[in-house]
């Protein structure tokens, strides 16, 4: 709270100062909404580096406030509000649930250049979207959970049922399936991005019941700790979390939101930025062995992996760098109910990432579970 | 469901169970005393944080070796030696402690209102260790210490038992020597009649508001060190986020009712709400349950059996009557 009213009132200040100077100056204010705090370590600490990527690149040419922990849902409307007020001229609300919130404040400054992270939903041209085939880092995962586990049985810590963690599930368990049938998952949903209390509770009650890695979509590296102190195995999520587990640790999906930031602050700039689009990059930027996109595999393990397998995940990797490889091809891949998703009827080899990826309300077979409404 | 499951059921249980405890057996002294304090909460978070900062703090030199790379002070070691542990524990304690002295001071002396200055101090407690943890540490890479042998957890049945923590133990050990104290000994008789009735216990030459004064310290020593369990050693490592306590010292007054001020039922209401916080992420190893009940029915179980309970338990007002002291939530005026 005290860092959110010192943003407001430093924003406020700089407003008041950018009104008597208004022909004057030309610094760029560009605003972030975190969902969680800036050390949570994970999803909120790499958005929080690319914001200082932005500082880096761009020096006094820009400035850059940031309003974290703030709710998603109706009441983020408020905290997006305060940003356009203040005279900011690109805001960046980086999580799913600011979606609607989103869209609503920016019909109302249509001058205002908006970036919702993970959402689907542009209703007006100033409205831009994207997102990271985060789905692919899962299938590395999945490959690697096959050949490690012992008790056929992961554990999957999931924080809301939106797309992004049900396509992450799916991209998981299609591949682990494929090195290992007798795989199991076990989904635990503890609804909140940041609750290190509940994800560690989530991470033993998962061991409880035999689980013998742990993934997780949520940010803090609770499980992390716990999986060390239990003596089983995890992945890190959002940023590098090797250094929570030593010997826990496998790989994590690491987030790299920094050339996309610097890019589309640098547009702004230019006055060449436009809305509408969405922007997908996963661990590169075309899916076709470009530059490095926004998917980025931290640390893998070496000597817990050992050097075949090791060898096996970065060559799977490549092969989804370079788009050799898909994370959800069409052949044997199955809805739970047996039928095969829509678009594969139509001789496609893989799902795209657009529209289909984004409104998945449905799990594959070979997960035993139902999805929460 | 087997039994194994069972054993870890309990285990996570009685973990869960053990915050709610310290501080529902400080809470139990100072209402026995006649004094409601509500803000239990705002006293366990500025335990849970303090302690938190002790960590970091008296580790001086992990805190500056990560301090480059995270810019934040991290309780590193992967080992908590006794020393460093009671000292972040009592640390808890005595924050918790010299928050409660700013509401002794503010009912007793001032005779503000108790049930009004007790939310206060939930909201103080709330919004002080907001602002005092903002830009600092939240997350450590340190890991609890197994006080016996780690073998030992591997032992059948007692096994999974034994790797909780030191504070467990002493939680119920407190609360029986509670229990002790107010039963058997003159302290303890002296308390329940200053709960009872202040003006006779002022009479018999009691000084009403010591006692009280020195109950409400406990309370606020029990609360702070309840916190610094949440913040220490529940999650499995040092951490802190705001609000970490997410209600549990709402949960602690709601055992006392639960309990009617009785001991060993406020104890055996701890385990079922430790149970019951449990079983939230336990149950949902049923992958038959419908999404709805995953999404709507567990979430709300921790806080619905107590509801249930309180609202079953206050149908007999005898029963509140014959238990509650009857000084409770009155100031005392000896003046008049």
């Amino acid at each position: 709270m005290q860092k959110y009213l010192t943003a407001l009132t430093a924003a406020s200040a700089a407003c008041v100062m950018a009104t008597g100077v208004a022909f004057a100056e030309d610094v760029t204010k560009v605003g972030f909404i975190y969902v969680g705090p800036v050390e949570d370590l994970g999803w909120t600490y790499r958005h929080d580096v690319g914001r200082e990527a932005i500082e880096a690149a761009y020096g006094d040419k820009v400035e850059v406030t940031y309003i974290e922990s703030v709710p998603e849902g109706p009441a983020a409307v408020d905290a997006i509000t305060d940003l356009a007020e203040t005279g900011h001229d690109i805001i960046f609300t980086t999580s799913f649930g600011y979606m609607d919130a989103t869209n609503e404040v920016a019909a109302k400054y249509p001058d205002i250049a908006f970036e919702h992270a993970t959402g689907f939903r542009r209703d007006t041209d100033n409205v831009a979207t994207y997102s990271a085939r985060f789905y692919e880092g899962r299938v590395i995962q999945g490959l690697i959970a096959a050949n490690m586990t012992e008790s056929n049985k992961i554990g999957y810590i999931a924080s809301f049922p939106i797309p992004e963690v049900i396509r992450g599930i799916n991209a998981f368990m299609l591949e682990a399936q494929k090195h290992n049938p007798d795989v199991e998952v076990d989904i635990r949903w503890v609804f909140s991005w940041f609750d290190p209390a509940r994800e560690a509770e989530a991470a033993s009650a998962l061991i409880d019941s035999g689980a013998d890695i742990i993934v997780q979509h949520t940010d803090s590296p609770a499980a992390m700790q716990i999986a060390e102190a239990r003596g089983v195995y995890a992945f890190g999520q959002a940023s590098d979390m090797s250094r929570f587990g030593p010997n826990a640790h496998l790989v994590s999906i690491v987030d790299d939101w920094d050339s996309y930031y610097v890019d589309r602050v640098g547009e702004v700039i230019d006055g060449t930025w436009t809305g509408g689009n969405d922007t997908w990059w996963g661990l590169t930027k075309d899916g076709m062995g470009g530059d490095v996109g926004m998917v980025v595999m931290g640390s893998y393990n070496e000597a817990v992996l050992g050097a075949d397998l090791l060898a096996e995940a970065k060559a799977l990797e490549a092969a989804l760098a370079s788009g050799e490889r898909h994370a959800f091809p069409c052949e044997g891949l199955f809805k739970q109910d047996g039928s095969q998703p829509e678009e594969c009827g139509e001789g496609a080899e893989h799902l795209v990432d657009f529209p289909s990826l984004i409104t998945k309300d449905w799990y594959i077979a070979g997960i035993d579970a139902e999805i929460p409404q | 469901m087997d039994f194994a499951f069972l054993i870890l059921l309990s285990v996570a249980a009685i973990k869960l169970a053990t915050p709610l405890l310290l501080a529902a057996t400080g809470e139990l002294v100072v209402e026995k005393s006649g004094v409601l304090n509500l803000g239990i909460e705002g006293m366990m978070l500025i335990g849970a944080l303090t302690a938190f900062m002790m960590g970091s703090y008296i580790d001086v030199e992990r805190c500056e070796q990560y301090s480059d790379l995270l810019k934040m002070c991290l309780l590193g070691s992967n080992e908590l030696p006794i020393a460093r542990y009671l000292i972040t524990i009592i640390a808890g304690g005595l924050a918790g402690a010299v928050l409660s002295a700013l509401f002794a001071a503010l009912v007793l002396i001032f005779r503000s209102n108790q049930v009004a200055t007790g939310l206060g101090l939930t909201i103080l407690g709330l919004t002080m260790t907001n602002s005092l943890s903002s830009g600092s540490s939240n997350l450590t890479v340190g890991q609890v210490q197994h006080w016996l042998p780690k073998d030992w957890s591997t032992m059948p049945i007692i096994g999974p038992f034994l790797t909780l923590d030191l504070l467990v133990p002493f939680a119920f050990i407190a609360m029986l020597g509670v229990l002790l104290v107010l039963k058997r000994t003159r302290l303890g008789l002296i308390i329940r009649a200053v709960g009872e009735n202040h003006d006779s216990a002022y009479t018999l030459g009691y000084p009403v508001n010591l006692i009280r004064f020195g109950c409400i310290l406990f309370g606020g020593f029990m609360s702070g060190v309840a916190g610094a369990y949440i913040s220490m050693i529940q999650i499995g490592a040092p951490t802190w986020r705001e609000g970490i306590t997410a209600g549990a010292g709402w949960l602690a007054l709601a055992l006392i009712l639960f309990g009617t001020w009785r001991p060993m039922r406020v104890m055996g209401g701890a385990l079922l709400f430790g149970l019951a916080l449990s079983l939230e992420l336990r149950l949902q190893v049923f992958n038959w349950l419908p999404g709805w009940v995953i999404s709507f029915g567990l979430p709300i179980l921790p806080y619905l059996i107590p509801i249930i309970v309180l609202a079953l338990i206050s149908a007999d007002a005898a029963m509140i009557r014959r238990n509650a002291p009857a000084s409770l939530g009155r100031s005392f005026n000896p003046s008049s």
